[in-house]
């Protein structure tokens, strides 16, 4: 392996024309961040060894008012160094979404050692770099390190480090890693935690956000700005986060690609021999589709599905502000590295010959590339507030699915059966166990560690945030809620948001209009829906129809005792009620609609907090039903069924049931027939 | 026979079995209508007034669905789980049915009695022998996932897609159907034999049916094949008419219902179908097989004939006349009522076993008969018997 030969004085003149390029307001492109952490990288792949060597030099700088004296950094691959390390230990030994880590394979380890860091005196720091576990006790896990610095950065000054690194990917299982020749190259690089002064998501004084590689939890970083160089043998083909600017052959077989990343959080790349690249483009978006051969056909898939989310999320969220999005679709072995967001860079993930009524291609496609935005531009912690990435690019994603393939046959479509995208979040949601206990807002490590069950991350994380978002969207309308997510955007992109934040801005944008329709204060619903394990149930207990009689007996009029008899006609025939309960403890106005024997319909609001409710009505006319919510607004009620009554129900979808049920059975006991 | 003569002959067969069809239907449809009535009251207890399902029939939302199992799942559940019950019983009712179709195809006339004697009579031997192919299934199936298994580990490390996995999917599926389909035969055939033979032994039966699916391997694979095109292109044509008509109305619903219905029952047709073919093929097949044993027979008695009186010249011995049967090893077996369904040569004892009174001339290879004379046992002699 070729050795690392930049002079010191060459490194630090490249990366400080790199950095004066990046803040210049000259320069062609406008800084879009703050461009805290900057790295330069020249790094060179050996497939044979499955390792990448490095050097870089990192550029911090210190926004905060506080004097930094040490720098912490992840050191993701570590996870993968033993079985002792946070990650595997959470994950069961190696298992993640399905995916079980082959130890016995050749190769199968992983980790990132750093070999040598130097300052800008050129003193040899590597002594003072130390691990430490900020977030468990297990002294086996070196996925966090701290340097100590010999001269503390002062507030508005920068600190440049030389790294020299060697990272060795593991098998792929989890996001990132080797598959025979297929790379997956994420989480690489020794990574600079986040300084988070005082404010920032809440800090009451300045620390360091630098948590260890988790089984359940993704990333957190600042923006920057990633020149890198890679070296690889010229038969690969490479797709990154960035824009390629260069490419070198070199005589010894190998070539030199350099890849240029403004404002971004994070840098993943991947390399393969058996890539085939799809070109395309939408507005001035270049895209990039790697695609295994085997999977080429079903490129117009992909392709259509980004498109479209481009679209969508230009038109109801913000603009996307990079030029270049490349979607990788791993192949087989690789699938653990499928479905993953990086910035301008996304996995998806696909089978051979996927049938087109499994939309598993476009919805995966769809959502990597919203983390463009919840996440990428919108950079939340993915450690502490899964929900803010996860749930909120989901209720995204199942908006686009369903608006653009059909909002009862978006995620499954076929003949004998279909389901929207929405739909199988509620159900994930609705049927979770996890539902009463895990809430949304939660450490996403402490899903596994706290005694939750093992779906409370994904369904509390991805599935709920989907469904109490929809819900919101329902109550205020598309508009309104179109306009928070402007607005989000515009005040939080390229910035840190927190679930408070998030909070505040909704409640500045449409806690009026939410007072106005439903007589509530937004606040409680957010804090219910985000903090809160309550579930929400509401039901029609009953209908009553009593007949009226006029008054009778004696009464005082005007100063005499008139007499009145039953026989009178009284003024209504029917004192009318509806009884309506509230079975779960999650308190949200609802919409009732009561319908009339004439035909007539009325609709009023329940505020939804006492356990019970009785709506009375003096009529001519007997009530013969009531409904709930009858727009099917509330998507978080756990019990659909028990919603409405009524006393004569339509019976043809019933029947429908029953039809259907009884061919099916048919066809397989004749099926069975043929076996006997 | 050739196999277009028993694929058309089992149609006009089939065509000529509307009530035997029927009686299949029937049976089907009261089974899983007992619990299609019962499913109907557990979703309408569980829907009860909830105007949830209002609108289904026009919109057919999953999540409606997903909501009524989840709340109310453990009924719905509860059926489903008496459905095993419901198969055993179907399946009993299918063995039973089995003996009053083939013993209809030998009489050559649909009856009650016939039906229902032949049915009631064969029950028992058919049973076995449907356990017997079942438990063959099994081990078939064991053996398409034994060499789906072996696949994998070979290529796993070999292969960089998942398309190999696919293969090996499909590859077992086929090898599983390949060795399924003659079983499917088999099933068939041995029930033939055990009527025709009216033997009790359903292991011989197995086994012979099994053999003479590899004596003519070529041919009856292909009549198989055969049968099933038009199932495939019917059931094709079906799932387009569903998805044509819909069920989104009243209408909708009512026609898709017959529709369903006439599905159903068509689909039945072609199981008679394809066993009234499999019985014209077989019976066929013993026709010619049974002549052949009479020609053989003839020459033998011809050469003995022949040696006789080269003896007779030679030896210039006395001969009598009344002597020259008893080799032949058939006189006392004029009245057994049992053949051999398998054209081996080599099995001359079982070959042999042919009515005196059978009248071959009357029999020509294409001609459009069943053999309903054949070893055939009558009403009288299950009554006998039974
Ligand atoms: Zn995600």
């Amino acid at each position: 392996m070729k050795k690392f030969c930049f002079s010191w004085l060459f490194i630090l003149l490249l990366s400080a024309i790199n950095v004066i390029v990046a803040q210049s307001p000259t320069s062609e492109k406008k800084a879009l961040s703050n461009r805290i952490a900057n790295y330069d990288m020249w790094v060179q792949l050996n497939p044979e060894t499955k390792i990448v060597n490095g050097d870089m030099v990192i550029n911090w700088k210190n926004t905060s008012p506080d004097t930094i004296k040490e720098l912490h950094f992840h050191l993701y691959m570590n996870a993968f160094k033993n079985s002792r390390s946070t990650f595997l230990q959470e994950t069961g030994g190696g298992m993640l979404r399905g995916l079980k880590m082959d130890k016995e394979k050749d190769n199968a380890w992983g980790y990132c050692n750093v070999q040598s860091i130097t300052d800008v005196q050129n003193n040899e720091l590597i002594k003072q770099f130390q691990y430490f576990q900020p977030d468990d006790t297990n002294s086996f896990d070196q996925t966090v390190a701290r340097l100590t610095l010999n001269n503390p950065v002062l507030p508005n000054d920068s600190v440049v480090l030389k790294l020299k690194f060697e990272t060795k990917m593991p098998v792929i299982f989890a996001r990132a890693g080797f598959a025979d020749n297929y790379f997956l190259v994420a989480q690489w690089f020794p990574k600079l935690g986040v300084y988070e002064h005082s404010g920032i998501r809440g800090a009451e004084k300045g620390r360091w956000n630098c948590h260890q590689y988790h089984g359940h939890s993704e990333f957190y970083a600042d923006f920057s700005v990633y020149n890198v160089d890679i070296t690889l043998p010229a038969d690969f083909v490479v797709g990154a986060t960035g824009v390629q600017t260069n490419e070198k052959s070199k005589t010894d077989g190998t070539k030199i690609l350099s890849f240029r990343a403004d404002d971004v959080v994070d840098f993943a790349w991947t390399a393969s021999q058996r890539f085939k690249i799809v070109n395309s483009e939408w507005n001035d978006v270049k895209i990039h589709l790697l695609l295994q051969p085997e999977h080429f056909s079903q490129a117009d898939r992909h392709l259509e599905a980004l498109k479209y989310a481009l679209e969508y999320f230009n038109q109801h969220v913000g603009p996307y502000p990079y030029p270049q999005i490349t979607v990788v679709d791993p192949p087989m072995k690789g699938f653990g590295s499928a479905g993953m967001e990086y910035p301008m860079f996304i996995t998806a993930g696909t089978l051979w010959n996927l049938p087109k009524g499994l939309r598993f291609p476009e919805n995966v496609t769809i959502h990597e590339f919203g983390h463009n935005y919840f996440m990428g531009i919108l950079a939340t912690n993915e450690f502490e507030e899964a929900w803010m990435d996860e749930g909120m690019n989901t209720y995204f994603e199942t908006r686009i699915m369903d608006d653009y393939y059909g909002k009862n046959n978006a995620w499954i479509d076929f003949p004998f059966y279909q389901e929207g995208d929405l739909t199988s979040k509620i159900k994930g949601y609705n049927f979770s166990d996890a539902n009463k206990v895990a809430p949304s807002y939660l450490y996403s490590w402490h899903y596994n560690s706290g005694g939750y069950r093992n779906d409370g991350y994904g369904m509390m994380s991805y599935n709920k945030p989907a469904v109490f978002l929809s819900t919101l969207e329902r109550m205020l309308g598309r508009e309104t809620m179109d306009n928070i997510w402007r607005k989000y955007y515009d005040e939080w992109k390229f910035k840190h948001p927190s679930t408070e934040d998030f909070i505040n801005l909704v409640v500045d944008n449409a806690a009026l209009k939410y007072q106005k329709n439903y007589n509530a204060d937004i606040r409680d619903f957010l804090k219910q829906s985000i903090y809160g394990t309550d579930i929400c149930d509401y039901t029609v207990s009953g209908i009553n129809n009593d007949n009226l009689t006029a008054d009778a007996g004696l009464f005082d009029k005007n100063g005499k005792i008139v007499k009145l008899t039953e026989t009178e006609k009284p003024a209504f025939k029917y004192l009318a009620s509806v009884s309506l309960q509230r079975l779960g403890e999650f308190v949200v106005p609802v919409e009732v609609k009561v319908t009339f024997a004439n035909g007539e319909e009325k609709i009023t609001l329940w505020d939804g907090k006492s356990r019970t409710h009785v709506i009375k009505f003096l009529s001519d006319s007997k009530i013969v039903s009531a409904y709930i919510d009858p727009s099917h607004k509330n998507v978080m009620d756990v019990n659909l069924l028990n919603n409405s009554y009524a006393f004569k129900t339509e019976k043809s979808g019933i029947y429908k049931l029953v039809i259907q049920f009884l061919f099916a059975m048919q066809n397989f006991f004749q099926f069975f027939s043929a076996f006997i | 026979m050739t196999i277009k003569h028993a694929y058309i002959n089992g149609f006009q067969l089939a065509v000529r079995s509307p009530r035997m069809i029927f009686t299949l239907y029937f049976t089907n449809f009261i089974l899983v209508a007992i619990f299609a009535l019962s499913f109907y009251s557990t979703i309408s207890s569980a829907i009860g007034n909830s105007m949830l399902f209002d609108s289904f029939m026009k919109e057919e939302n999953s999540l409606f669905l997903q909501d009524l199992l989840h709340n109310n799942g453990q009924g719905i559940l509860a059926i489903v789980g008496q459905l095993k019950w419901a198969l055993i019983a179907y399946w009993l009712l299918n063995v039973f049915l089995m003996g009053g179709i083939i013993r209809t195809f030998n009489k050559q006339k649909y009856g009650l009695t016939v039906f229902f004697g032949g049915a009631g009579y064969n029950f028992p031997r058919f049973l076995g022998l449907s356990v017997l192919i079942m438990l063959s299934h099994f081990v078939v199936f064991a053996l398409a996932a034994l060499f789906g298994f072996l696949g994998y580990t070979i290529f796993e490390e070999s292969f960089q897609t998942e398309r190999i996995y696919a293969f090996l999917i499909a590859a077992s599926i086929v090898f599983y159907f390949i060795l399924a389909i003659i079983l499917f035969l088999a099933s068939d055939f041995g029930k033939i034999y055990l009527l025709l033979n009216d033997s009790q032994n359903f292991f011989k039966a197995y086994f012979k049916a099994i053999a003479f699916v590899f004596k003519r391997f070529f041919k009856v694979y292909v009549l198989y094949l055969l049968l099933l095109v038009v199932p495939l292109v019917f059931f094709y044509l079906f799932t387009k008419i569903n998805g044509d008509i819909g069920m989104k109305t009243i209408v909708g619903l009512t026609m898709m219902f017959f529709i369903q219905q006439i599905f159903i029952y068509i689909r039945f047709g072609f199981r008679v179908w394809t066993l009234g073919s499999l019985f014209e093929y077989y019976a066929d097949e013993l026709l010619l097989m049974n002549k052949i044993a009479l020609e053989k027979e003839r020459l033998t008695e011809l050469a003995e004939r022949k040696s006789e009186l080269s003896t007779m010249i030679n030896v210039k011995k006395d001969i009598k006349p009344e002597e020259k049967h008893e080799n032949t090893g058939n006189s006392e077996n004029i009245n057994q009522k049992s053949v051999d369904l398998t054209v081996d040569d080599d099995e001359d004892d079982e070959i042999k076993v042919v009515p005196d009174d059978y009248d071959f001339d009357a029999i020509k290879p294409d001609a459009d008969i069943t053999p309903t004379h054949l070893n055939e046992f009558d009403k009288d002699d299950i009554d006998a018997k039974g």
